[in-house]
């Protein structure tokens, strides 16, 4: 984190700065904890390397999407203050119940026809075609719970940058590039090195299953841990 | 509840200070100004945040300890999860999590200096605020 910080202090250019940021936006708990519940969400497809890494890949964009069209609406004059304080008010309180609604959803506890949305009783093996809609959707949301500190990375530090001039506009996709990179990186390993245990695992269908309910219960661990850290202030 | 009656205390101390300290100043030649520093937060935080609380109030209070005294330099922590926080965080127009500094009708905003450097370097926060408080008490 001091490194990190010593590079900010010292960066010339907005595009090193708005990566830093990033970077610094992933590590910090709350990111975190999405983070590594958006691998085990990507990581549920592990019979297809490639998917798995496209995914990695595709939960970023959703980031960058959330985080752009954020900046954009700001840079056209939005009220910074409201939306500012809209989003480090609201975005983390909704992130635990979410999490939670989409893990019963995944362990069909609850039954809701979804778009996108692939649950346990779909046959297995046979993949939704839009699923990486679905992991879109996840990056977008992810990306709009804005916890205390990362509040103020973005708010305070990006945004400032980004809406200077239309030509900083492009400054939250690499915010988001950094944000994502840890997901990234982990999509990469689990394509390309574990890969191969995939493989093995493949013509095993109940290991899927398994992996599935082992995600949505991560999902419900991960919005328990939301819902007590936020509303209960231990 | 209890949270919630030490900010309401801290609210109060904070506008009766307002209302006490002209009539203080008023015997001097020069009208002394008045420089406020806020930290924004919400109920949750984080330990940079918590940090940035602690080093700001402990610089203020290390670098101005007369000026506290008198009301003329003053730290101010409120949570805008408290409805009563609404008024002085619309006064001080401020965006979320901040570290503002207010003086008249100057608003210098510190945030950033505060997340960069309370946990890793605070004599660098120490020195920001200095330099801001400095400049509004000439």
């Amino acid at each position: 984190m001091e490194l990190l910080q010593s590079i900010l202090d010292n960066s010339q250019y907005a595009f090193v700065t708005a990566f830093i940021l990033g970077l610094m936006t992933a590590i910090s708990p709350c990111p975190l904890a999405t983070n590594i519940t958006a691998i085990g969400f990507i990581s549920r497809d592990i019979d297809n390397r490639k998917r798995v890494f496209i995914s990695g890949l595709v939960y970023t964009l959703g980031r960058a999407v959330s985080y752009t069209v954020l900046g954009v609406v700001l840079f056209l004059g939005a009220s910074h203050m409201k939306i500012s304080m809209l989003f480090q008010g609201w975005g983390e309180k909704l992130l635990g119940p979410l999490l939670i609604i989409i893990g019963l959803l995944m362990l069909d506890v609850i039954k809701l026809n979804f778009p996108g949305f692939s649950t346990l009783t779909d046959k297995i093996g046979e993949k939704s075609k839009n699923s990486y809609w679905s992991t879109l959707l996840l990056g977008m949301v992810f990306a709009m719970a804005f916890c205390p500190y990362s509040g103020v990375l973005y708010f305070v530090m990006l945004i400032p940058m980004t809406v200077a001039s239309a030509s900083g506009l492009y400054l939250p996709v690499i915010f988001a590039v950094g944000t994502g990179l840890p997901v990234i990186i982990f999509a990469w390993l689990l394509a390309y090195a574990v890969g191969n245990v995939g493989g093995l695992y493949h013509k095993i269908k109940v290991f899927e299953l398994w992996f599935r309910r082992v995600v949505s219960v991560l999902f419900i661990v991960v919005g328990v841990y939301y819902v007590i850290v936020v509303y209960f202030n231990p | 509840m209890k949270r919630f009656m030490l900010y309401a205390a801290i609210l109060l101390t904070a506008s009766s200070m307002c209302a006490t300290t002209p009539a203080k100043t008023a015997s001097k030649t020069t009208v002394a100004k008045k420089v406020e520093v806020y930290y924004f937060h919400f109920t949750r935080r984080c330990e940079t945040c918590k940090a940035v609380e602690a080093e700001s109030k402990k610089a203020i209070e290390a670098l101005y300890p007369a000026q506290v005294k008198s009301g003329q330099v003053s730290f101010t922590s409120i949570n805008l999860d408290d409805k009563s926080s609404k008024a002085t965080a619309a006064k001080c127009k401020a965006e979320g999590q901040s570290l503002l500094i207010i003086s008249g009708n100057k608003r210098i905003d510190i945030t950033d200096k505060g997340f960069m450097y309370a946990l890793s370097n605070p004599d660098k926060l120490k020195a920001a605020i200095k330099t801001e408080v400095d400049n509004r008490l000439k």
